[in-house]
């Protein structure tokens, strides 16, 4: 059964923001524009869409979050990934990796089975 | 690049600002809805930025970033319904943190103090539990007497003995008093169902019963209001719920089913609903069958019945005021009607004498005579209700002498600075843990007592059982609200006073000016105890002595040497013809028994509440024999006197030639005699029953107890009850005289009677004496109940008392220790401490005597022969009372005398 095309975005999305996050403590706009920068926005979500998703992750415990100075000083909140979060990253990575293995060798495969 | 001024993006476009003193908020804690309007306003800030940085104009620059954001108000709702979401599970979890914190706490302190955990535990079992079991009492008795009925409030009884059938058709035509009337009766009848007789409770009712009392059938249908015409339908009964569940296993079926009482076929039409007991709690039905249906199963005295017969009183009747009718308004209107019957000369005046209305509430609890079933079951709810207070004083005069000894320990986590709040939640949790292992303990003792009880049958011959036992939800309930209610009363004070100490006394560790002010609380908790107490040792003290009066009490009767057996052979569809042969062969086969001197048969047993009353027409003063009196009187056959040991003073007994035909004879007793005879001889005269002076009286019988112990000096007749055989084939009662042991004679009584007729049930068989034992049941009861509690409460106030001397010794060690050294006497310092323990003694006594008394009269009703503020009882209780608590004085007062001077001088206070 395909997953609904919401569903796919916001999956994505958590795993993008957790991977993001793998890097080290991040506000939401430096986030933003990792995804814009890495993906070439062919990815292009609404960039409002990342706060529920982000606030989301902090109540099921997988990011922190802070408040902290920005680069041009102002008060941001800051996100990191829990172990709770990297786990759940790992999780999401070897699923992701899983599920495009299998597409590959379906969509490269040429005979109908017999 | 220059930016227009109006156009400076530090103020950010959108989401508005936020007053500034919102900002506070954080203060006490962190506001989600600012956070979030921060979080987007630095996003948004930012992407502006970087657009003016890219050389896009502000205007453009702002449209961009609000173009890529998307709806700002969307996500902001999306991120504050999150955030406080978020917010509301961490505050649940630190709560319930928290408590687990406390509770494993408490656990860990409870279990460090297994012989406080365990005394406070114990105390709150017995007296929740013992409340729980009584509570189903009181529920079933006092709060729902009448179960199943519609407003049972508006429900009202006639008080008089009994009406006619005619009488009670009359007003419920023509009085207008009710908005209904209905009449029944319960009496006993053999059911057959296919597999077996067995005796029941069968009720005779008029058509309108049901409808008037609004009960529904569960099953089937009730009877139609005129169902009751003579011969107007099939015969049908209902069943009650009971019955149908005990004989037909609960069978949906049972409806058109035949069964056969006193071996008449009945049609089974309907089942009442779960609960419904009828009218009164003495006697819940079986079964119901309409009054026209009843004559079909008549037997014994009934072979012959005539329900039209005016003369005839059996009924009770009930009826329902009218709305907005008070209960004097009904009783004025029936009262008015009366009046005019009885002026018009109308039979159905007869037996309406001084007929009352009380509520059937009050009937159905009330007992023949005395105070009511209710007073009885409050009684002990009240007994119980006092165990209860003084388990929760006992369990905060532990809590307190523990308070005590963690003062130390409190002391220095308020000085660490834990809140008062926080230490009071974490004492009071410690309370809450015990009240629960108290109510689950409780919860045994419920189940336990409550078995005990269904053992028991409560005055009035009302079976516990019938009432219901076991633990309903509101018993569950109840048990759960009085396991909160005595961590209020015991928790509360205790947990607030031990988190107020003098702080730096305590620290210093001179904590015994500090605890003043609760050793006062202790004192008022000990004589709390101590006064209550009494109240229930003085109740016991007067069951005691009002049973051992009534077990002294000269009856008339040689009771210790007389066994008992109760038979009806109309159950068995005998008539009069084949009863009077039965009881004749009987007592010839009885009487060969060795060991058996006398045998004999009367109507009713006496002592056991139960008479027959006749009209009897006797001179008056101006010699004219026209009124009649009512008396009670025993039917008795030949050799009654001799077997029950009453002595005659004059005449002769009856004998096998006063049969039938044989010229109609009685025997008087010795009031009678004297009353209507003063100057001459009773025997030899003549008074009236059928026709005037038909009677001829040929003895004088001694003065006994009639109905009940202790009405002696009433006027009583006897009647044979071979020219009375009406009654022959309805309950008799068989009276064996024993040359030893009576109750030798009890198996020998029921194997007589199977060899003669096996299929003729033996309804109760027994020695005189212990059918005494029965009507002396709520004596007992109450006596046993009341002593028990009295007993354990006596054990608690002990443990109070000793608990506050002990701790008074410990606190004034130091003093005590002084005085020795300086010479004070191992005397005088017992001495010192016994007459601080006398001081509490006496005003526990003080209060509790005032209390006993106060209490006493509501048991007066109960009490025989003797008075509510019997000094015997009283003084008894007191000497107990007093005894017990000094001597557990005694122990911490040698304790003291044996105190070391050094030592409690090298001691810290």
């Amino acid at each position: 059964m395909p997953p609904s095309p919401v569903e796919l975005l916001q999956g994505t999305l958590d795993v993008l923001i957790l991977k993001t996050l793998s890097w080290g403590p991040r506000h939401g706009y430096a986030i933003a524009r990792w995804i814009e920068q890495v993906t070439d926005d062919v990815l292009r979500v609404e960039e409002g869409s990342l706060y529920p998703a982000l606030h989301r992750m902090e109540k099921r415990g997988w990011i922190a979050a802070e408040w902290g100075l920005s680069e041009n000083n102002r008060r941001a909140k800051y996100y990191r990934l829990t172990t709770q979060g990297r786990a759940q990253l790992r999780a999401e990575l070897s699923a992701w990796e899983t599920f495009a293995g299998a597409m590959r060798k379906a969509l490269a495969a040429d005979a109908t089975p017999a | 690049m220059p930016r227009p001024p109006e156009h400076a993006p530090r103020d950010a476009p959108d989401p508005p600002r936020v007053p500034a003193w919102r900002r506070y908020l954080r203060f006490w804690g962190p506001d989600v809805d600012a956070d979030v309007d921060d979080e987007l306003r630095f996003h948004l800030q930012m992407r502006i930025d970087d657009n003016l940085a890219r050389g896009l104009a502000p205007e453009a620059a702002r449209a961009e970033a609000l173009e890529r954001f998307g709806d700002v108000e969307r996500v902001r709702a999306a991120c504050r319904t999150i955030g406080h979401q978020r917010e509301s599970a961490m505050k649940r979890t630190e709560h319930l943190a928290t408590l687990r914190q406390d509770l494993r706490y408490a656990a860990r302190t409870l279990r460090r103090a297994p012989g406080f955990t365990l005394a406070a535990v114990l105390s709150l079992a017995l007296g929740i539990g013992a409340n729980a079991a009584i509570f189903t009492l009181i529920d079933a008795v006092v709060l729902r007497p009448l179960p199943g009925i519609a407003h049972p409030e508006a429900l009202v009884e006639l008080s008089t003995s009994s009406i006619s059938y005619p009488a009670y058709r009359d007003i419920r035509d023509e009085s207008g008093a009710f908005a209904g009337f209905a009449g029944y009766r319960t009496r006993p009848m053999s059911l057959s169902t296919g597999d077996g007789a067995s005796v029941i409770s069968g009720g005779i009712v008029s058509g309108n019963y049901f409808p008037l009392l609004g009960v529904r059938a569960a099953l089937g249908r009730t009877f139609a209001p005129d169902e009751d015409r003579p011969g107007s339908r099939i015969p049908a009964v209902v069943l009650s719920h009971g019955l149908w569940q005990r004989a037909f296993g609960g069978d949906s079926a049972v409806v058109g089913r035949t069964v056969r009482i006193n071996a008449h076929p009945f049609t089974v039409i309907g089942v009442a609903p779960r609960g419904f007991r009828g009218t009164s709690l003495a006697s819940a039905p079986d079964l119901w069958m309409t009054i026209n249906a009843w004559p079909l199963t008549a037997v014994g005295s009934f072979t012959r019945l005539d329900i039209e017969n005016t003369g005839w009183g059996w009924m009770q009747g009930v009826g329902r005021l009218a709305p907005g009718t008070t209960l004097a308004q009904a009783q004025a209107r029936l009262g008015a009607y009366i009046e005019r019957k009885r002026a018009a000369g109308s039979p159905t005046a007869q037996f309406l004498d001084d007929v009352t209305i009380v509520p059937a509430r009050d009937a159905a609890v009330g007992l023949d005579g005395g105070p009511g079933l209710d007073a009885f079951v409050l009684l002990l709810g009240a007994a119980v209700g006092v165990a209860l207070l003084i388990a929760c004083a006992n369990v905060a005069n532990l809590l307190l002498a523990r308070a005590a000894r963690r003062q130390r320990e409190i002391s220095v986590r308020l000085a660490l600075g834990a809140g008062r709040g926080r230490l009071v939640r974490q004492l009071l949790t410690e309370s809450l843990l015990v009240a629960l292992l108290g109510g689950v303990a409780a919860l045994a003792v419920a189940a336990v007592g409550g078995r005990l009880l269904a053992r028991v049958s409560l005055p009035g011959g009302v079976d516990f059982q019938a009432l219901g036992t076991g633990l309903s939800p509101r018993g569950l309930g109840v048990v759960a609200a009085l396991a909160l209610l005595s961590v209020v009363l015991f928790g509360l004070a205790p947990a607030l006073q031990a988190s107020r100490p003098a702080l730096a006394a305590e620290l210093r560790g001179t904590g015994a000016a500090a605890g003043a002010g609760r050793g006062r609380l202790r004192d008022a908790l000990v004589v709390a105890q101590l006064a209550l107490c009494l109240v229930l040792l003085a109740g016991a003290g007067l069951f005691v002595r009002s049973l051992r009066t009534a077990l002294a009490v000269d009856t008339g009767y040689d009771t210790e040497r007389v066994a008992v057996g109760m038979l009806n052979l109309g159950l068995q569809r005998y008539d009069a013809e084949r009863a009077r042969l039965f009881y004749a062969t009987l007592g010839e086969r009885l009487a060969r028994r060795p060991g058996v001197t006398a045998v004999s048969f009367a109507a009713t047993l006496p002592l056991t509440g139960n008479e027959d009353v006749y009209g009897f027409a006797l001179p008056t003063a101006a010699g004219d024999t026209a009124t009649r009196t009512s008396l009670a009187t025993d039917i008795v056959a030949p050799d009654y006197f001799r077997t029950v040991g009453l002595r005659l003073v004059r005449g002769r007994e009856f004998t096998a030639r006063d049969g039938p035909g044989a010229p109609l004879v009685a025997i008087v007793n010795e009031t009678l005699a004297r009353r209507y005879w003063p100057d001459g001889d009773a025997v030899g005269q003549r008074i009236g029953i059928d026709a005037p002076g038909d009677l001829l009286i040929v003895g004088v019988a001694r003065d006994a107890s009639y109905s009940s112990l202790g009405d002696v000096s009433a006027p009583h007749i006897y009647l044979p009850l071979l020219q009375r055989d009406t009654r022959i084939a309805d309950d008799v009662v068989v009276l064996l005289r024993a040359e030893g042991d009576a109750a030798a004679l009890v198996p020998e009584l029921r194997a007589a009677v199977r060899t003669l007729d096996p299929d003729v049930p033996v309804l109760h068989a027994d020695t005189f004496d212990g059918m005494l034992a029965e009507v002396l049941r709520p004596q007992r009861l109450a006596a046993a109940l009341l002593g028990l509690f009295g007993g354990l409460t006596l054990v608690l106030a002990a443990v109070g008392i000793y608990g506050v001397m002990a701790y008074l010794v410990g606190q004034r060690a130091r003093e005590i220790g002084v005085r020795i050294a300086l010479g004070a006497s191992a005397r005088r310092v017992v001495g010192l401490v016994l007459g601080r323990s006398l001081v509490l003694v006496g005003t526990g006594v003080v209060l509790g005597l005032g209390l006993a008394l106060a209490a006493s009269r509501v048991v007066a009703g109960f009490l025989f022969g003797i008075g509510a503020a019997d000094p015997w009882a009283m003084l008894g209780s007191t000497l107990l009372l007093a005894g017990v608590a000094l001597v557990a004085s005694y122990v911490p007062a040698r304790r003291a005398a044996a105190i070391d001077p050094q030592v409690a001088l090298r001691t810290e206070g």
